[in-house]
């Protein structure tokens, strides 16, 4: 049937019935053919543990800085098997730029703890390498990058253990000091030994819902420069219980301070505004995003920020149960937001399914931010409670038409969105630097997609990596601008967001047809605000901050 | 969806006075038959021309809301009759039957009192009257006046019996056993010589003998007498298994539910058998269901609905309480269907129920498909909803709602302002108009409208959020901050509220995994922990008796159900249990009468459901 569409496609391509760039951009699963032949072990058990059925977080790095993005994906574990619990590796794979992966976990360095979660990358110490903050039950561990293809587990110097149940983390510099800060959401006060019994009716066993449990507030450790972090959640003013799940930094109100937007289960969404220094005021409620259109609060899981409607604002998106529908925001400015869950044609598409990791990005390089969302239900015996349900779900495409209204255009877009598994964490990334946007997906107790972008690339990109000097290595929390054809494109750098996951650090431009880009800014932060003039289409660009251009690779 | 009384009754209830007036001929003494068919209107008034009493047979076979009163309609001024009933009384002298008569609802035969007759119901009324308001003396002196007079109708007219039923009860609240029981048996064999015994119409009669015999001693007796009860009011003619099996088996499987007990799904097996084997009153269907979903046995709820409806195929109501239920359930597919298949079963004689139900059909359907999110289908449902009956307000609000999701704001407007042009107390229609104006960016507007919705329910913790973002984005942040500082208060007060009920739920479920870890002594300690904590939850205490039970410490067992009932929450569970934890005491006599209150109650908390 796949076959015939597509040969349906490419007579219609002959018969100039369909130009090649009205075709539809396809998604295809390459894991296997790759290389990537992680499979997730969530340890499930008859007692219906409930990290089993959250776990596996996706990041995509570029560990060894040879300019090709890297795959690690944090396993689960066994609260009830001690074996399967050793045998459950986190797998980092190198990306060895033919097109194929090589697994090389064993040297990595990278152990085996607790029961993973997600993960956060970052060049916490500026020395120019990236490093890996894994998050799981019971302790979270911070591996810094030995420059020698490997990593040391540092996490008792650092002092960033965090303990609990952690769920996602994300890197951002709060008081603009040149290094990055770690925040770490931490979801309830769940221990394998104390474990509650839920059931569903008639006494069947089934995963708690979070209300079972205490609410701990998330963690936020400010970076102290020489290799330590400082818990500094209380005094920052960002102690506040929630049940944690999602978090991405991003500077909502344009002051120049790095705000924090966090997807709580089941209670209201925290957005930190940062005052100024990394001090911070919850203002969900207050701005409009912490709860749905009926005013109450909903299962937030994880999150993205982009500006979906080309106003210049960045916008909010959050992902939920099946029955409520995933939330989206749109920045009215002057620091409030207005919920278009309803307006923008998500509501109808995402309410069967219960969505986890999701990202802003523009898959069909037309210059607009669409949306992809991996699902999967909570319960892997939801179906004997709700009709037409199951544990496996279909991934979303939303393809955005500019003005921040959204089309699910997954079932169009190839045999990647027709696989029915229960996922997780969802990272895009450019994997093979062809220029377009491929989507990386971990799933519970299952083999990760990659999802290759086809056709994407029919229209013109950038790719922009920012190296910072004075603020961050890595540039992240840099806001780029870009200027083309009339728009202007806004885009930051990120390292962090969606649900237990990361993207490609390097922020992707969609150009269209457009063959070069008339200017872009780059808000380093702290300052200054540099410019670049007449970008040319389809290269990947490293930009240094004070000066400008300082590399470029065309794409392959 | 209970049944309007035609309007005929309307007409005569609104014309019937207290006294017979009889020197004017325009006013006369009725009573009515009303039957589905001709030929058992036919068929009937043979009967009743060979003798067969007219009161007995409006007791078996009418189907009008008088039936149980004989059919006795009371005094109607004859002008206000219809065309068809004028006809039909034209020529009838007092006593007699008039012929077969076609009206709405089906066919009647009417029969003009006599002026005994038209006394006799004045004088029984009063002292029914009087024994409701507890004026006892006066209802005894009544009711022996209405007996005296009933006695000229003949000794086995069903009139006396209910006069002597009247009496027997009246001596009954005053303790007076001994002069009520012989009109009770008296009651009870007339009752069932005219209607025989499987006829409810006995059941009267029942409730006195059981009460006596119970309050004298006779639990045995008394006990017989409550099976009976229940049997007869539950169960229908000809319905194989008898109800009262079929209660004794829901008692059972709800019991046992409620600590997961080993023998719980034999227990249902048996449930599941008598009630396939069984015809029950329509009403018990829907309790048994409420019953189910409380204990959350949905899918024995689902069961029990289909049951009902192979039983009651014509059923609309049954068909449309198994959609309520798959609405409860959140299966919105299945109770579409289960609608659409109500809207097609068994339409009302009566045009103005059947277009009420209808409406209330298809405004379901479309709460459903709004629920699923499937706009058009919930409007184009509305709109039919609304077709049939202009004047559903909650068609409209819910049509305002599809309207605003879809962005339509004019009409949305237009839906909750006609909503308010009607009633401009509707909370729920100023909150739309109020997120309507959010919506639009008109925020001094949606304040206001939300501020009204507010006023009218306080409780409206959406209308006080959209209030406070209407400020907030309007620019009264002093305000905004005020209004969202209320409702971040009770959004808390309603968690602290959800966090004691989970607390609850919880030590209920982990104390079942303590049982079923053979950890009951944790369990039991659990429980009392928590019944410190939460000190007026039933279910906790039936959980700690219930426990206790099974570990054989049936002398606590029966402390904490007697406590129960000392703190007045004793359901009818709680006695059948405690009756059991006396007979394993070797207390018989307290086990007898701890079943009597068990019966009792069950046969109460059953009727308090069906109305």
């Amino acid at each position: 049937m796949k076959r015939a569409v597509l040969m349906l496609l490419s007579a219609s391509v002959v018969s100039g019935f369909l130009s090649p760039q009205d075709l539809p951009v396809q998604f295809s699963d390459v894991a296997e053919r790759i290389g990537i032949t992680f499979k997730h072990e969530n340890g499930a058990s008859p007692d219906k543990l409930l990290p089993e059925t959250m776990s596996g977080g996706v990041v995509i790095f570029d560990y060894n800085n040879d300019g090709l993005p890297d795959l690690f994906f944090v396993n689960g574990g066994s609260f009830v098997d001690k074996k399967v619990a050793a045998n459950a590796h986190h797998h980092l794979y190198r990306n060895t730029g033919d097109g194929k992966f090589a697994d090389v976990t064993d040297s990595s360095g990278i152990g085996t703890f607790g029961f993973g979660m997600g993960g956060c990358a970052a060049d916490y110490d500026n020395d120019g390498w990236p490093d890996l903050y894994v998050t799981a039950v019971g302790g979270n561990k911070l591996y810094h990058n030995t420059q020698n293809n490997s990593f040391a587990d540092v996490t008792d110097s650092a002092g960033v253990g965090a303990g609990l149940w952690s769920a996602s983390c994300a890197f951002g510099d709060i008081d603009n000091d040149g290094n990055v800060d770690l925040y770490v959401t931490r979801y309830v006060d769940f221990a394998p030994d104390k474990t509650k019994v839920c059931t569903l009716f008639q006494d069947v066993r089934s995963y708690c819902h979070p209300s079972v449990y205490k609410s701990v507030p998330d963690i936020l450790y400010r970076n102290n420069g020489d290799g330590t972090f400082t818990d500094v959640t209380k005094e920052s003013g960002v102690y506040k219980a929630g049940n944690g799940l999602g978090v991405v930094f991003g500077d909502y109100d344009d002051d120049g301070w790095i705000d924090i937007y966090v997807a709580n289960d089941a209670t209201p969404n925290f957005l930190f505004h940062n005052k100024g220094k990394g001090v911070f005021e919850e203002v969900g409620l207050w701005s409009g995003t912490a709860v749905g259109v009926d005013g109450k609060p909903l299962a937030g899981m994880g999150t993205d920020m982009g500006d979906m409607n080309g106003d210049g604002l960045i916008d909010i998106f959050v992902t939920n149960l099946a029955g409520q529908t995933h939330s989206l925001y749109k920045n009215l400015g002057k620091a409030l937001f207005t919920n278009v869950t309803f307006s923008s044609g998500v509501a109808e598409a995402t309410l069967p399914y219960a969505g986890w990791g999701t990202a802003f990005f523009d898959y069909d390089n037309d210059g607009d931010l669409d949306l992809a969302v991996a699902n999967g239900d909570v319960l892997d015996n939801a179906n004997l409670i709700r009709d037409n349900v199951s544990y496996a779900q279909l991934n979303l495409l939303f393809r955005n038409d500019g003005t921040g209204k959204f089309v699910s255009v997954g079932p169009t877009s190839g045999p990647g969105f027709a696989l029915k598994k229960a996922s997780r964490a969802l990272a895009v990334g450019d994997l093979d630097n062809d220029g377009d946007l491929d989507i990386v997906v971990s799933n519970v107790g299952a083999t990760a997609d990659v999802l290759q972008n086809e056709g994407g690339n029919r229209g013109n990109s950038i790719l922009v990596r920012t190296v910072g000097t004075r603020g961050n290595r890595d540039g992240i929390g840099a806001r780029l601008k870009l200027s083309v054809g009339g728009k202007t494109l806004v885009r930051d750098v990120r390292a962090g967001s969606s649900y237990l996951a990361q993207n490609d650090l390097r922020v992707h431009f969609g150009l269209g047809k457009a063959q070069k880009a008339d200017r872009m800014e780059i808000h380093w932060p702290g300052g200054p605000v540099e410019v670049i003039e007449n970008i040319e289409a389809n290269q990947i660009l490293t930009v240094r901050q004070g000066e400008g251009v300082v590399g470029s690779v065309r794409f392959k | 969806m209970k049944r309007k009384l035609s309007s005929l009754i309307i007409l005569a209830a609104c014309l019937a006075t207290a006294t017979p007036v009889r020197s004017q001929p325009a006013r006369r003494g009725l009573s009515l038959i009303l039957v589905p068919t001709e030929g058992e209107a036919v068929q009937l008034r043979s009967e009743i021309q060979s003798g067969a009493s007219f009161e007995a047979i409006a007791i078996s076979h009418s189907t009008d809301p008088t039936a149980a009163r004989g059919g006795y309609l009371g005094i109607v001024n004859e002008s206000s009759l219809s065309r068809e009933l004028k006809a039909a009384l034209n020529g009838l002298k007092p006593g007699s039957v008039s012929a077969v008569t076609r009206v709405a609802g089906g066919f009647a035969l009417l029969k003009e009192t006599t002026a005994e007759e038209d006394r006799w119901r004045t004088q029984h009324d009063a002292a029914v009257m009087a024994l409701q308001q507890g004026h006892y003396t006066e209802a005894t002196s009544s009711f022996l006046v209405a007996v005296q007079q009933a006695e000229r109708f003949g000794a086995q007219d069903i009139r006396l019996a209910e006069s002597l039923n009247g009496l027997a009860q009246v001596y009954r609240y005053q303790l007076n056993y001994a002069e009520a029981e012989p009109g009770a048996r008296q009651a009870l064999m007339i009752l069932e010589h005219a209607l025989g015994p499987l006829h409810s119409g006995v059941i009267p009669s029942l409730v006195n003998l059981a009460s006596i015999t119970g309050a004298t001693g006779r639990h045995a007796e008394a006990e017989q007498v409550y099976r009976r009860i229940l049997s007869l009011r539950w169960g229908m003619p000809g319905g194989g298994i008898d109800a009262g099996q079929v209660l004794e088996n829901f008692a059972e499987v709800l019991s046992l539910d409620l600590t997961r007990d080993p023998g719980l799904q034999s227990a249902v097996d048996e449930y599941r058998r008598s009630l396939s084997n069984s015809r029950l009153n329509r009403d018990l269907y829907l309790t048994m269901r409420d019953g189910f979903i409380a204990a959350q046995l949905m899918v024995e709820a689902e069961s029990l609905m289909q049951r009902a409806a192979s039983v009651y195929p014509d059923s609309r109501q049954l068909e449309f309480q198994l959609g309520e239920l798959y609405a409860i359930w959140g299966k919105y597919p299945k109770a579409i269907e289960a609608f659409e298949s109500a809207a097609h079963r068994g339409a009302n004689a009566d045009p103005e129920i059947e277009r009420q139900q209808r409406s209330v059909i298809y405004e379901r359907i479309g709460e459903m498909n709004f629920n699923l999110i499937r706009f058009d289908e919930a409007a184009v449902a509305l709109a039919k909803a609304l077709e049939i009956n202009p004047a559903s307000w909650s068609a409209h609000l819910l049509l305002g709602s599809v309207y605003l999701r879809r962005n339509r704001f004019d009409d949305a407007t237009a839906e909750y302002s006609r909503v308010i042009s009607v009633n401009s107390r509707s909370a729920a229609a100023h909150e739309g108009l109020a997120r309507v104006a959010l919506e639009l960016e008109r925020y001094t507007e949606a304040a206001t409208e939300a501020g009204r919705a507010l006023a009218i329910d306080p409780g409206l913790q959406n209308a006080r959020y959209i209030k406070a973002m209407a400020l907030i984005r309007g620019g009264d942040q002093v305000e905004g901050r005020v209004v969202l500082q209320d409702y971040q208060q009770r959004e808390s007060d309603l968690q602290t509220a959800a966090s004691r009920l989970a607390a609850i739920a919880e030590l209920d479920k982990t104390s079942l995994t303590l049982l079923s870890e053979g950890r009951a002594q944790e369990a039991i300690a659990l429980l009392k922990d928590g019944i410190l904590k939460y000190p007026l939850n039933a279910r906790l205490y039936m959980k700690l008796g219930l426990i206790q039970s099974r570990l054989q410490l049936h002398r606590d067992a029966a402390e904490t159900f007697e406590t129960m009932i000392r703190l007045q929450m004793d359901d009818f569970l709680v006695h059948r249990q405690l009756a059991r934890e006396y007979e394993q005491l070797g207390n018989r006599g307290a086990g007898q009468q701890q079943r009597i209150l068990y019966l009792q109650r069950y046969d109460a908390a059953l009727q308090a459901k069906a109305n």
